[in-house]
């Protein structure tokens, strides 16, 4: 992880205090857990590393790989570019210029992270479904061959849309964060020394921004490759389309490890090479600017309007304005509190997830820093990425194999009662174990980047004050932390709110969530009752979004 | 650590209450819960259900084998189901009453899973733009090139267009069905997307003349909120196809008991349940699929579509044929 690495990367003057007995302990927790979290991963990976490969490898390989392959290239490059257009300049503006509306924009424009992309996809079908009559018309006038081609070309256009405005936000905050604090302040003195506006750009803004692109664009890409849904629904087979087919269709679980393996293998040697091209580089000053922000002219105002609104109507607006058409629409029974029991089940399975998160992350991450070793780092990174790039339908799996194994090692006749029911499948603690597995990369990425902010200066002094390093970390770290757990727990939040694949195989029975009941309903095309918790879902996670941006994130560290 | 706790005391809880029943099921109607909430009313029995795939809930079975959690599984394709009962999930129906309500030769030979309910694989075709002279009688007839940029048919991945390929290999053969699907994919009018009930509003808006759909979704277009749905529907006739040969390809929603579960009784209880002629007959009503026991009458909606000679032939060979279906639609390049 990018972030990681610059965090870590501080010489080893602690590294005589390494051997307390607190730190011990933490270390022994971390690398337990880390561990356990770690193996339906090992799972998935198994069938790389034991070069097994089902029976239908070879098909798989002749017929359905090359166009997976392509398909997912394209939708990655291109998700990436539209993400850049929209989220790059409205960063940009929102950090740089002083504009009406300019806080409450730059709040709405995390929202559309509110959105699921297989929601998104369900919501352009009246677009999609107006471009019919233009269609056919081609088809009449032009010939079935070149109306095929554009059909083909539109389908293509709309999913890298359906994504990119649904993601765009990742890179908004991580360029945001950037633009608003060092490059501001260098940018001003690069335009004292005479650099015209294009160099500064080049030679100040693009490097300094580099690592949050980088964060950004990977967020944005595992979501890509591991959505489902979107894809499906329109027809463009993806690497993890073939994922589930491979096992769906053909009924062979083995090979669709074994293509699920390969995914993630390509995800990290493409990460450790980002890591390793960067080199040293890395980004000190992590203040805020306390410049002022320029003022605008007229036009300029207008301009920032509309790098600000056009994605927000994207990304938020418009499918919010026919989610509530829809819900106008909606003649069913179906009344907002027949769906209280849903909303409390998704508020449990979100808090429980981002409570495990939260002190994982907090644990590994804590443990990484105070013991300034080596191996605490690699192995963090590795845990805390690990979970992210893979199928969430195939690392389901591999928790129901652990439970499995789980529940021999407590023989039933000898062992506790209590106990073997918590060991079932379908009980809440595998869900919450997988959701942990699979987010704990969410909110390791934003504590990291707060852990940055924090000078290993205090670390010191709280040592030559003769503190222990679990008070440091309880009197020093935890505090200044605050803002970034808020962040982090409500990303993994969102995050988990939406998520769809580990909690319909791994939930306890009778067990709905707003996403999964919403999913339902498309399922059975009944699209207008999609709308009542669809805007539930959107509202919950809009809701914990604006918190954060109000209170969250990293609020600088007051000085004095 | 409190909600793990909590959580721990709320899985406890329902074991030691009233007596319950848990499904693992693909049917996602709202039917469903209408019936299990008229049988709970009933027997005092609860009905606690996961909704999820197929391949998903079946994945899930192999890895609890050890303490089964769920009673009941129910999957809408008999090759589902008989994969269940291949991997020795299911329990054999002993229940001379219960097995004697079907029709000769609609059980399978395991007898380890009952049907539930039957939907037909349709053609529907254009009323403005073909004539009924001239729309295709057979599902062969779809691969003809007078079709060519015609059909509407949805992805390759959906069950029912296995099964329909799958009931092709066991009737005519590797080759036979190779032609088929080629011919099929090279007659679409667009690369397959959307749910079958797409394919039928995309024939009522022109884009292509003939389309296949699972025959219930005619019934809830027909009573569909959305007045767009109702016109779509009425614009498209139907056909079943293969009435001269083998009959037109069903496949059936069905459930099987599950090995070692904990309330074989009250799924046993269950089943008897969902085959009574009351509650097929409802099922009827309320999703427009076929009833399956003996002596059930079609809804007028139903009638109106016409009589038909399934093909129940098939329906057991069906998981047989069931990868090779897949693969044949790989090579052709069926989406």
């Amino acid at each position: 992880m990018p972030f990681l690495s610059r965090l870590f990367r501080v010489r080893r003057s602690l590294t005589n205090s390494a051997q307390t007995p607190g730190l011990l302990i933490g270390r022994f927790l971390a690398w337990g857990l880390g561990l356990m979290l770690l193996s339906p991963v090992v799972f998935v990976l198994w069938g790389v590393l034991s070069g097994q490969a089902g029976e239908s490898w070879p098909h798989i390989q002749e017929y359905l790989l090359p166009e997976a392959i392509g398909n997912t290239l394209i939708l990655v490059a291109g998700v990436a570019i539209f993400s850049l257009t929209l989220g790059l300049p409205a960063a940009w503006v929102v950090s740089q210029y002083r504009f009406p509306l300019r806080r409450l924009l730059s709040i709405l424009l995390v929202l559309p992270l509110a959105l699921p992309p297989y929601i998104a996809a369900y919501l352009t079908t009246e677009l999609r479904e107006a471009t019919i009559p233009w269609l056919v018309q081609i088809r009449q006038t032009q010939g079935v061959e070149s109306y095929l081609l554009i059909e083909k070309f539109l389908r293509y256009f709309w999913l890298i849309l359906i994504l990119s405005v649904t993601l765009f936000p990742y890179l908004f905050l991580a360029s945001r964060a950037v633009f608003s604090r060092s490059s501001r302040n260098l940018s001003e003195a690069s335009r004292l020394l005479g650099a015209k506006p294009w160099r500064t750009w080049r030679t100040i803004h693009l490097p300094l921004i580099r690592p949050a692109l980088v964060a950004g664009l990977f967020l944005i890409s595992m979501e890509v490759v591991s959505d489902y849904g979107a894809a499906k629904h329109l027809g463009i087979n993806t690497l993890t389309v073939v994922i589930f087919r491979t096992w769906f269709g053909l009924d062979d679980l083995t090979s669709a490890r074994h293509l699920a393996g390969w995914l993630l293998l390509t995800i990290f040697v493409l990460l450790s090479l980002e890591r390793w091209h960067r080199g040293r580089a890395r980004f000190a000053d992590s203040q805020p600017s306390r410049l002022p922000l320029k003022s605008c002219s007229p036009t300029r105002i207008f301009m920032c309007w509309l790098a600000c609104g056009i994605p927000l109507f994207l990304g938020f607006l418009y499918p919010l304005f026919i989610l509530i058409k829809w819900q106008w629409k909606n003649t069913s029974t179906e009344l907002w509190s027949s769906y209280a029991q849903e909303f409390f089940q998704t508020l449990t399975l979100g808090l429980g997830a981002t409570g495990s998160c939260l002190v994982l992350s907090l644990l590994l991450l804590a443990v990484a820093r105070l013991s300034q070793k080596r191996s605490d780092r690699l192995f963090t990174t590795i845990v805390s990425t690990a979970g992210y790039a893979s199928p969430g339908t195939v690392m389901a799996v591999g928790v129901l194999g652990i439970a499995s194994w789980s529940r021999q090692l407590n023989d039933v006749s000898t062992g506790e009662l209590w106990f073997h029911s918590l060991l079932v499948s379908g009980s809440f603690l595998w869900i919450f174990f997988a959701l942990t597995a699979r987010y704990l990369t969410v909110s390791s990425q934003v504590i990291i980047s707060g852990y940055q902010s924090i000078p290993l200066g205090l670390d010191q002094a709280g040592r030559l004050l003769g503190r222990r390093l679990p008070a440091i970390f309880g009197t020093i770290h935890l505090p200044l932390l605050r803002g970034p757990l808020l962040s982090a727990g409500v990303l993994v939040f969102v995050d988990v709110s939406k998520e769809l694949p580990l909690t319909l195989l791994l939930r306890p029975f009778d067990f709905e969530t707003l996403g999964t009941t919403t999913y339902s309903y498309a399922n059975q095309g009944l699209i207008f009752s999609c709308a009542t918790p669809a805007l539930l879902l959107i509202l919950l996670s809009a809701t914990s979004l604006t918190l954060v941006e109000l209170f969250g994130w990293n609020k600088p560290i007051k000085t004095k | 650590m409190f909600s793990k706790t909590l959580l721990t005391l709320s899985l406890l809880i329902p074991t030691l209450g009233a007596a319950e029943l848990r499904l693992y099921t693909e049917r996602h109607y709202a039917a469903d819960k209408t019936i299990f909430n008229q049988f709970t009313e009933k027997t005092g029995i609860e009905v606690k259900v996961v909704k999820a795939g197929a391949n998903e809930l079946l994945a899930r079975m192999k890895a609890e084998k050890d303490s089964p959690q769920a009673d009941l599984y129910v999957a809408v394709d008999a090759a589902a189901l008989d994969r269940a009962s291949e991997a020795e999930l299911l329990t054999k129906i002993d229940d001379q009453d219960l097995t004697s309500r079907y029709p000769e030769g609609f059980l399978p030979s395991s007898q380890q899973w009952l049907p539930l309910t039957m939907r037909a694989r349709v053609i529907v075709y254009s009323k403005d733009r073909v004539s009924a002279e001239k729309a295709p009688q057979t599902y062969a007839d779809l691969a003809k090139p007078e079709w060519k940029g015609q059909v509407l048919i949805r992805s390759s991945s959906s069950h029912y267009n296995q099964s329909l390929l799958a009931s092709i290999l066991a009737t005519d053969g590797k080759p036979a069905a190779l032609a088929w699907a080629g011919g099929v994919n090279k007659n679409m009018a667009r690369p397959p997307q959307g749910g079958d009930r797409d394919q039928v509003r995309a024939v009522a808006q022109g884009l292509g003349d003939l389309a296949v759909t699972n025959s219930y979704y005619l019934g809830i277009l027909e009573q569909s909120e959305d007045e767009a749905d109702r016109k779509a529907r009425e614009a498209v006739e139907i056909v079943f196809p293969n009435q001269n040969g083998r009959g037109t390809h069903v496949n059936i929603s069905g459930a099987g008991i599950i090995k070692d579960s904990a309330n074989q009784k009250e799924a046993l209880q269950l089943l008897e349940y969902l085959s009574s002629s009351e509650v097929q007959a409802q099922y009827q009503e309320l999703t427009s699929e076929f009833a399956v026991v003996e002596g059930v009458a079609p809804t007028p909606l139903q009638k109106a579509w016409g009589e038909f000679k399934p093909d129940f032939e098939t329906l057991h060979e069906l998981n047989g044929h069931h990868e090779a279906a897949v693969k044949l639609f790989d090579v052709v390049g069926w989406q």
